[in-house]
C-alpha cells in the first residue's frame, strides 16, 4: 500500500445537520467544493470520484460526476458500508499510482431523517431484513449491546471505564466547531442516561446526522507546502470469523500485524488514533484487535490513559460520531479527514502537538449479529 | 400498523413454514461436509455443496449474550411500548443464532444459560423461531 508519490493532498466537509435540509448530492458537493478549495487544485484536474453513501441508490458515483459536472475516468460506488470509505482512500491511491486517474474525490455522506434511518436499518442487507428485523431486534444497538454484555461478563469490562471513551470525546467536540454537540458530557450523565439496550443507554449510541466529507487524493508533488499526507499501510477484511454471532474481536485483529510491519511504525509512534466509533465497546474491541492493549484488557488500558486530544492516548480528537457528527456515508470519513486536518496542523483548539503520523480505522457492515467489514490506514505526514 | 415479516423465497421457505406451523426449527445439514446452518442458504458456507437437508433442531441451546432492548426500530414494534429479550445463542445442533427469549420468567435469562425452542408460542406474533428458558437451566442458576 505505502506509496512514496501519492497521497491525500486536501479535506473538506459540508455542514453538519441533525436532520438533513437539502438532498444527499447537496452535501456531497458542499464537501467536495470545500475539499478542491482546501487543496487549492481546480476542478477540471478532477477525475476520479470515490463514493460512499448509504441514501444515494438509485444514484451512484457515475451520476454523482453528471451532478457536479466532471468527466471521469474512474468512479467506484464503495460498499462495504462504513468500512467503505476508509478503503476508498486506498483504492483511489492506487487508482492514481496506477496512472488510470490522476486526481481522485473520495466522498462520503447521506441526507436523512430519523425516519430514513429506521427505514435504512431494519433492511440493511437480506440477512438482518429477513431474519433480525421481524424479531423487533432493536436495531445495532440490539447487536451491540449483546457485543457489550458478553464483554463485560468475559472480562470485567465496566460501564465506568467504557464511559470515558464518550466524555473524552465530548470533550474534543466542544473544541471543535463543527460538533453538533456542544453541551458538555460527565461520566455521571454517561452512566444515568435514558436506556436503549440494557446496557447500552442514550450516550453510547451515535445520533443519525446528515451531512458529507470529502479527501483529495493526488500526486504528492501537487500538495500546497507541508499539507501533504502519505498513506504508509492500509488493509480491509470482512467476514472475519464467519458464523460467529456476537464476537468479541472484529477483522482488525486479522491485518493487525501487517498494518503496523509494512507502515514500518510502532503503537508507541502513533501521536494520534481515530477508531470507528459507532458505540464506545466497538472502540474498545478495536482497542484491543489493533493491539494498542491484549483482548480483555481494555477496561485496565482505559483506566490508566486520558482520551482527549492532550490526553496520553488522544482518540477520535474531532468529536468522531459520538459528539461530532455520524453522517452514515461520511462518517466512515471522518477520521481520515480528522486525521489529515491534525497532520497539517490545522485543528485550532483540538491540535495534537507535533502530530505526525496517525491511524485511522473502518466498520461497518452490520449483519446477522455481527459486522462485516474491517478497515484501516496508517497516515503521516509528507516530507521532513 | 404492519410488523416487518421475513420474505418467504425458493430457499427458505420450508424453514419459515416448519416454524409457522409445527414450531420446529429446521437447520440445514449439508452432505458433503456435515456442516449445519442457520440462516438458510442457497450452497453450504463451509464447502459451496448444493446437497443440504433440512432437518429439525433438537431444540435446546445455550445463551451467548442478551439484551433488554427498549427502542425498537420499527414504528409497528414501537407502538406496542414493551421491552424485549434480544439474545444471540449458540444451538446445540452447531448454528449459533438470533432469537427472542419468551416467557414470563424472561427476566431470568443469563449468559451461559440454557434455553430451548419456545414451540407452543405465538407464532403469528413470533415469525422467526424464539425461545424460552429451560428447566435445567433455571436449576443451574
Ligand atoms: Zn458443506
Amino acid at each position: 500500500m505505502k506509496s512514496d508519490d501519492v497521497g491525500i493532498i486536501g479535506y473538506g466537509s459540508s455542514a453538519y445537520e441533525k436532520n438533513g435540509s437539502q438532498p444527499t448530492f447537496a452535501y456531497l458537493a458542499d464537501a467536495a467544493a470545500a475539499c478542491l478549495a482546501s487543496a487549492g487544485i481546480a476542478k477540471s484536474e478532477i477525475d476520479g470520484i470515490a463514493l460512499s453513501s448509504f441514501h444515494a441508490p438509485p444514484d451512484n458515483a457515475a451520476t454523482l460526476g453528471e451532478y457536479l459536472g466532471l468527466e471521469l475516468n474512474w468512479a467506484h460506488f464503495f460498499s462495504a458500508a462504513s468500512a467503505g470509505p476508509v478503503i476508498s482512500v486506498m483504492e483511489a491511491v492506487r487508482a492514481v499510482e496506477s496512472g488510470v486517474a490522476n486526481c481522485v474525490l473520495c466522498l462520503g455522506g447521506d441526507s436523512r431523517t430519523m425516519d430514513d434511518f429506521r427505514h435504512l436499518i431494519s433492511r440493511f442487507n437480506q440477512a438482518v431484513a429477513n431474519y433480525a428485523a421481524p424479531l423487533n431486534f432493536g436495531g445495532m444497538n440490539g447487536f451491540f449491546s449483546m457485543i457489550q454484555r458478553r464483554h463485560m461478563h468475559e472480562f470485567g469490562t465496566k460501564r465506568e471505564q467504557l464511559g470515558r471513551i464518550a466524555v473524552a470525546q465530548r470533550y474534543n467536540a466542544l473544541r471543535n466547531p463543527q460538533s453538533l454537540f456542544r453541551k458538555e458530557l460527565t461520566l455521571d450523565d454517561y452512566l444515568n442516561a435514558r436506556m436503549i439496550a440494557d446496557p447500552l443507554r442514550l450516550y453510547d449510541c451515535p445520533m443519525p446526522a446528515s451531512g458529507a466529507d470529502a479527501i483529495l487524493v493526488a500526486p504528492l508533488d501537487r500538495a500546497r507546502p507541508g499539507k501533504g499526507v502519505r498513506i504508509l499501510s492500509g488493509f480491509q477484511k470482512h467476514n472475519h470469523l464467519p458464523g460467529e454471532i456476537t464476537p468479541l474481536s472484529g477483522g482488525w485483529a486479522a491485518f493487525r500485524e501487517r498494518l503496523f510491519s509494512e507502515a514500518g511504525v510502532s503503537h508507541d509512534e502513533l501521536d494520534l488514533v481515530q477508531l470507528y466509533d459507532d458505540y464506545p465497546i466497538m472502540v474498545s474491541i478495536q482497542m484491543e484487535d489493533l493491539g494498542f492493549c491484549g483482548k480483555g484488557e481494555v477496561g485496565a488500558f482505559l483506566d490508566r490513559h486520558t482520551l482527549t486530544f492532550d490526553g496520553s492516548f488522544p482518540l477520535n480528537t474531532g468529536g468522531g460520531q459520538l459528539s461530532c457528527a455520524a453522517t452514515a456515508g461520511g462518517g466512515g470519513l471522518i477520521g481520515v479527514l480528522e486525521t489529515v486536518c491534525q497532520l497539517c496542523g490545522e485543528a485550532g483548539e483540538r491540535q495534537v502537538e507535533d502530530a505526525r503520523t496517525g491511524l485511522v480505522s473502518g466498520f461497518g457492515m452490520v449483519s446477522y449479529g455481527h459486522g462485516l467489514s474491517a478497515s484501516a490506514l496508517i497516515l503521516q505526514k509528507a516530507g521532513k | 400498523m404492519e410488523f416487518p415479516k421475513p420474505t418467504e423465497d425458493a430457499v427458505n421457505r420450508e424453514m419459515l413454514q416448519a416454524w409457522h406451523a409445527h414450531g420446529e426449527l429446521l437447520l440445514q445439514h449439508c452432505t458433503q461436509c456435515a456442516a449445519v446452518t442457520y440462516y438458510p442458504r442457497r450452497i453450504c458456507p463451509s464447502c459451496w455443496s448444493s446437497r443440504m437437508e433440512n432437518r429439525p433442531s433438537a431444540g435446546e441451546g445455550t445463551v451467548i449474550s442478551f439484551s433488554v432492548v427498549h427502542r425498537g426500530v420499527d414504528e409497528a414494534f414501537r407502538q406496542l411500548g414493551t421491552t424485549v429479550t434480544l439474545a444471540s445463542v449458540r444451538t446445540d445442533d452447531g448454528p449459533q443464532l438470533i432469537t427472542l427469549i419468551v416467557g414470563d420468567d424472561r427476566d431470568q435469562v443469563a449468559i451461559g444459560g440454557r434455553v430451548r425452542l419456545a414451540r407452543d408460542a405465538d407464532r403469528e406474533r413470533y415469525p422467526l423461531p424464539v425461545y424460552s428458558l429451560a428447566p435445567s437451566g433455571k436449576d443451574a442458576s
